[in-house]
């Protein structure tokens, strides 16, 4: 192995794991199909009204039209990049509360660790579903950005009792000893020593917090409490079912959406098993 | 041991661990002092507290640790009263550890020149890029390591690479004195000597003191001038490496001598307690400290040759009754 050359390790580490390449390769086909699909599809199908009411799949809307005479085929297309980014923002906001809230609970102990590891146990038993509809109820004027917040700031749980469990054991290595008797900082210690050990269980963290947030998004949504000017799957999904269009038949409503979120939500899954298998080397499979 | 001040003075130390169960005393009135270029080594069963002693002394006790009394200076400069600042600009520069370099001591995610430099950085503030390069390289090269591992990661390196690395580290900045933490003890008695005498070489190329913690007694005999012997937070007996070797004082002492294997003839094991019954002193019945009352916490110790140190066996119950026994006698 040759050390000079870190993207061979990067490499390896995709080659590696069969369910890791899978992942990476639907999660990274469902970001394309929102830059790609705009390239053929119009905007102008988002519009109500704007094709035909509750049309089959035909030449002229390859995917059908819903009852309010949108193109599900445009929807899907323009929607794919918010749906994503409500996952990810939320995702990014509550990895970055977890690692931070982990690393310094872990890092400390004492009575700082007390306080964030209950109000972490604490925040595990509210069902986030049950505050966010009531919290996005108040919250007038829903936008993407907004709700990602809103879904971020209740993922930080997991992702910091999976931090701070690992900072536990690793605090008490040599090498923060050794960087302690070097003069360093708490912070520089937890950030710079320790931080960068753990990058496996921050992605894993991030790949679990990104699904979530999409889940509970799009369950917002199901429950009309989403944003309703931009287009998402959950949007698409909220009205088929507005409309009843599973027990009309309108198979062609509720499938595409459906098909994005089933694929996505594998595609994450099977990176964040990948991940564990690097992260967790008792996980592999012997012989490999 | 006479004319030059000590370079490190230990007096008195005492360290406890609070546990569920009350205050656990893993040190308990330690005293010994390191001239400037010596050798000091420390012996003494798991559990007896020579780590503990060198944690206290690098202040990198953690609670539930707790130093409880004592007083250690190194150069003069009260190190457990030291402030962060203090300890920053002593620790390192003055006073450095060499760690057990498997039990990771090393960043498993970071370059050796990385985790070198850091180190140099930290204390010197920045410096040349190229600088600091052949300075990685000289350090490497006074530990016999090649120049190419700077760019290794520290999974790449053998058990003994990984403790030269150690070694470097703890020499980087030209310290007085280095503590060595079991430097050798997961390592196979080959690499084990090469790196012992890596060890001897760094710190008498610096005339720098070491202080040499272990439990290998036939490594300690090779490598040290002074030797302590210590048990269940005690400091039992302290004397030259010859004469603790061949005239031991202690009970103890003696079985744990007598307890190095050797390829010619294979002892019975002794156990201390097997030998002499508890409360018996160096001295026997002639103790000069019979009458005089020793504390439970700060015990005497009896010079029975120059430089030669051992704890008195008597606790402090007996002290008192052979005291009134002798008044009334």
């Amino acid at each position: 192995m040759n050390p000079q050359r870190p993207f061979l390790r990067v490499g390896r580490l995709v080659g590696w794991d069969l369910r890791l390449t899978c992942g990476l390769a639907i999660v990274c086909g469902l970001f394309l199909v929102g830059p790609l699909g705009s390239l053929v599809v119009g905007p102008a199908g988002l519009h109500l009204g704007s094709a035909g009411y509750s049309q089959p799949p035909s030449a002229a809307h390859p995917l059908g039209t819903d009852t309010t005479g949108r193109d599900i085929l445009a929807m899907v297309v323009y929607g794919a990049v918010p749906t994503l980014k409500i996952g990810l923002v939320a995702g990014a906001i509550g990895t970055v509360l977890g690692v931070i809230f982990g690393l310094v609970s872990g890092y400390s102990r004492g009575r700082v660790d007390t306080v964030v590891r209950s109000a972490a146990d604490v925040a595990l038993t509210i069902p986030a579903l049950a505050v966010l509809v009531v919290l996005t109820a108040f919250v007038r004027t829903q936008t993407i950005e907004l709700m990602a917040v809103i879904v971020g700031l209740f993922a930080w749980p997991f992702a910091t009792r999976a931090i701070r469990a690992q900072t536990l054991v690793l605090r008490e290595r040599g090498f923060v000893t050794m960087a302690r008797l070097s003069g360093r900082s708490p912070v520089e210690i937890m950030f710079l020593e320790i931080l960068p050990n753990l990058l496996p269980y921050v992605i894993a963290s991030f790949v679990g917090a990104v699904s979530g947030a999409i889940l509970v998004s799009v369950g917002l949504q199901l429950l009309g409490l989403g944003p309703i000017t931009t287009p998402t799957m959950g949007l698409v999904l909220q009205f088929a079912f507005e409309y009843a269009a599973v027990s009309r038949g309108m198979w062609w409503w509720w499938v595409p959406p459906t098909a994005f979120l089933v694929l996505l939500f594998a595609g994450l899954f099977l990176i964040s098993v990948g991940l564990d298998a690097f992260a967790n080397p008792r996980l592999r499979r012997s012989g490999r | 041991m006479t004319g030059a001040p000590p370079l490190l003075e230990v007096t008195d130390l005492a360290v406890s661990y609070s546990s569920s169960t009350g205050r656990i005393a893993a040190v308990n009135g330690v005293s010994f002092s390191v001239a400037p270029g010596e050798r000091f080594g420390l012996v003494g069963e798991s559990g007896s507290g020579k780590s503990t002693t060198a944690m206290a002394i690098l202040r990198l006790l953690r609670p539930p640790g707790l130093v409880e009394r004592g007083l250690v200076t190194l150069e003069g400069v009260d190190l457990l009263a030291a402030d962060a600042d203090t300890l920053r600009e002593i620790r390192w520069r003055r006073l450095a550890l060499v760690p057990q370099g498997s039990m990771n001591a090393l960043n498993p995610v970071m370059r050796v020149r990385d985790q070198i430099e850091d180190g140099i950085v930290a204390h010197e503030g920045k410096a040349e890029r190229s600088a600091l390069r052949r300075r990685v390289t000289g350090l490497l090269e006074s530990v016999r390591l090649s120049a190419s591992v700077a760019d290794r990661y520290p999974h790449e390196l053998s058990g003994g690479m990984r403790q030269r690395v150690c070694i470097a580290m703890a020499i980087a900045l030209a310290p007085r004195l280095l503590i060595a933490d079991e430097p050798t003890s997961a390592l196979d008695v080959i690499v084990q000597r090469a790196v012992a005498e890596t060890l001897l070489d760094a710190t008498a190329d610096l005339n720098a003191a070491l202080v040499l913690i272990g439990h290998d007694l036939a490594l300690q005999a090779q490598m040290v001038d002074r030797l302590g012997v210590m048990r269940a937070g005690r400091l039992i007996e302290v004397g030259p490496v010859r004469r603790v070797f061949h005239t031991p004082a202690h009970r103890y002492t003696r079985a744990l001598i007598a307890a190095v294997p050797s390829i010619r003839h294979r002892p019975r094991l002794l156990r201390a307690d097997q030998e002499e019954p508890e409360g018996t002193c160096a001295f026997g019945p002639g103790c000069p400290d019979t009458g005089r009352v020793g504390s439970e916490a700060r015990p005497i110790m009896h010079e029975i040759a120059p430089d030669h140190f051992v704890i008195c066996g008597l606790d402090d119950a007996t002290h008192a009754t052979e005291r009134l026994s002798g008044m009334s006698a």
